[in-house]
């Protein structure tokens, strides 16, 4: 196994400062795989992803990229540095066209911009036919295409995928799950927060269970698949001093 | 068609260029900076008496270029007013703006804050300059006669062409380039546009830079083809906001439509009704347009 590209070690973050939703997570991200982070409602899946953007603030704990201290690096640079967030709404500019999110997307050099935006239409077909939409006239699927691909044109070492199949019909989660899997065979390390466990799960290489801000339970995913404990831990069943 | 409604058409297409370069500003600064800005007012007026200042500076043994009442140190002057102006919009956000946003402050608290620097800078205005009409030239010129007999005064002219020019090179900004198109998603998802990795102070200053520079073309071109005074720009606000809202917040081409319009209202109205009441056109039109289309004519409703 690899060296992992994101290690994050006992992060407290929150929107409030006293007020901590993320409460001491730790995980390490490998480049090539999937790491799924589940967990119940309000546990904190979304706002860690978000702390390690930079959109929410972090009281302690480091957030490493390639061995980097990048923790509470502005959003802007965190994007710049390679970690591509793609936030569960409000994920692509609804009133720019379709080459226009991904040109404002890249990097200040006007030819690597260029280049991703071709390596983004080879990767999306789709997006590719619809250059000239708007944002807002794309269907849910081929919006979420969007959405990564707006991620990934600055190269990241790390993809962050928030909830990409909320939404979405059936066939359309199998299809964004197998662009997943697709983009980690090239390298990119996936750190998807998802509900939609069992789906999630197939499509990972590994899984970790978020309760109240800290990981609970982590492993392959094949093997949380069958773990009892995995709805337990949904249903609240286990207890805190488990 | 009636000479009278003629010439007051023609007027109006010039009065609304002006007002159009001002409403810009506003239309910039309400989706991008998020909040109706009452100071960008008096950008209009220290645009105008910065060219003044600049004028009167270089003016000794520049000869008017015929037809115009200008000459060619007039360029010079236009651009030290976008420039200066520009850096005095960047200095009240730093000084005001930027504290606010960082101490989360209320969007009210923003428009009561660009209420008090506008008085601070029409004021200070009034304190250099003292309350008379000044004028960027005295010079005498023709005005030229086009059939069947409209009037125009070759500034005029000179004043629609370069609005043309302005606005086709913003529209192209904000089309083609990178940052123009940061300043486009900004104005639609600031947390979007950070992920994407958009910095999005930086867009902030350039559309105060922006917002600024357009808002001192007005006035040079309002002062050059009506006259310069400390209430000038204060005089034009609620057209500005009139023609921005009208346009739809966050359209530059509604803004330019909308300006238009307002120019048109006021200045076609006074055939039928005192010129007391024009100012008041725009008003109803806007009432009744906002009746119909709440999001103004090329804005879009939800975000």
């Amino acid at each position: 196994m690899s060296a992992p590209v994101l290690t994050i070690s006992n992060l407290v973050a929150g929107y409030v400062p006293d007020v901590p939703i993320v409460r001491g997570a730790s995980l390490n991200v490998i480049p090539g795989s999937i790491l799924t982070v589940l967990g119940p409602n309000g546990a904190g899946k979304s706002t860690l992803v978000k702390a390690i953007a930079g959109l929410v603030p972090v009281t302690s704990g480091t957030v490493m990229l390639d061995g980097k201290d990048v923790t509470s690096t502005p959003a802007h640079a965190v994007a710049g540095l390679g970690i591509g967030y793609v936030p569960q709404t409000e994920n692509v500019f609804t009133t720019l066209s379709v080459v226009d999110n991904l040109k404002v997307s890249g990097s200040p050099s006007a030819s690597d911009t260029r280049m991703a935006i071709e390596r983004m239409f080879v990767l999306f077909p789709d997006l590719a036919e619809r250059r000239r939409h708007l944002g807002r006239e794309l269907s849910g699927g081929q919006r979420q295409m969007l959405a990564f691909a707006r991620a990934l044109m600055r190269s990241p070492r790390v993809l962050m995928p928030d909830e990409p199949s909320a939404g979405l019909s059936p066939k359309m989660v199998g299809i964004v799950f197998e662009k997943l899997q697709e983009l980690a065979a090239t390298g990119v390390a996936v750190l998807m927060v998802e509900q939609n466990a069992k789906a999630a799960l197939r499509a990972s290489d590994r899984g970790l269970v978020l309760v109240e801000g800290k990981e609970r339970l982590e492993g392959p995913a094949r093997q949380l698949l069958d773990d009892p404990r995995l709805g337990e831990l949904y249903l609240g069943k286990i207890d805190e001093a488990a | 068609m009636d000479p009278l409604f003629l010439q007051h058409t023609s007027d109006g297409i010039l009065t609304g260029a002006i007002i159009a370069l001002g409403a810009i500003g506003v239309t910039l600064s309400m989706t991008i900076l998020r909040f109706a800005n009452f100071g960008h007012s008096e950008l209009v007026t220290f645009g105008a008496y910065i060219a003044l200042v600049f004028v009167s500076f270089s003016g000794i043994g520049a000869q008017p270029i015929d037809p115009f009442s200008i000459g060619w140190p007039f360029f010079a002057a236009i651009a030290a007013a976008g420039v200066g102006t520009a850096l005095l919009a960047l200095a009240t956000d730093w000084l005001i703006f930027r504290r606010l946003r960082r101490s989360n402050a209320a969007r009210l608290t923003f428009i009561f804050a660009s209420f008090g620097a506008a008085l601070i800078l029409r004021n200070l205005i009034m304190l250099g300059f003292g309350a008379s009409p000044e004028y960027y030239s005295r010079e005498l010129t023709m005005a030229i006669l086009i059939p069947p007999g409209i009037r125009v005064m070759p500034d005029q002219i000179l004043v629609l062409g370069l609005t043309l020019v302005l606005v086709v090179a913003l529209w192209a900004f904000l089309t083609f380039t990178r940052a123009g198109l940061a300043m486009r998603a900004v104005a639609e998802s600031p947390t979007l546009s950070s992920v994407s990795g958009i910095d999005v102070n930086s867009v902030t200053r350039w559309t105060w830079i922006l917002s600024g520079g357009l808002a001192a073309m007005a006035g040079v071109f309002f002062g050059l083809t009506v006259q310069l005074r400390p209430e000038m720009g204060f005089n034009l606000l609620l057209p500005l906001f009139a023609a921005a809202i009208l346009g739809g917040a966050g359209s530059v081409f509604g803004a330019v439509v909308g300006g238009l319009i307002v120019g048109l209202a006021e200045n076609l109205s006074v055939i039928w009704i005192s010129p007391g009441y024009k100012m008041a056109i725009p008003f109803l039109l806007m009432l009744v347009l906002l009746y119909l289309r709440p999001h103004g004519l090329f804005g879009r409703g939800e975000r």
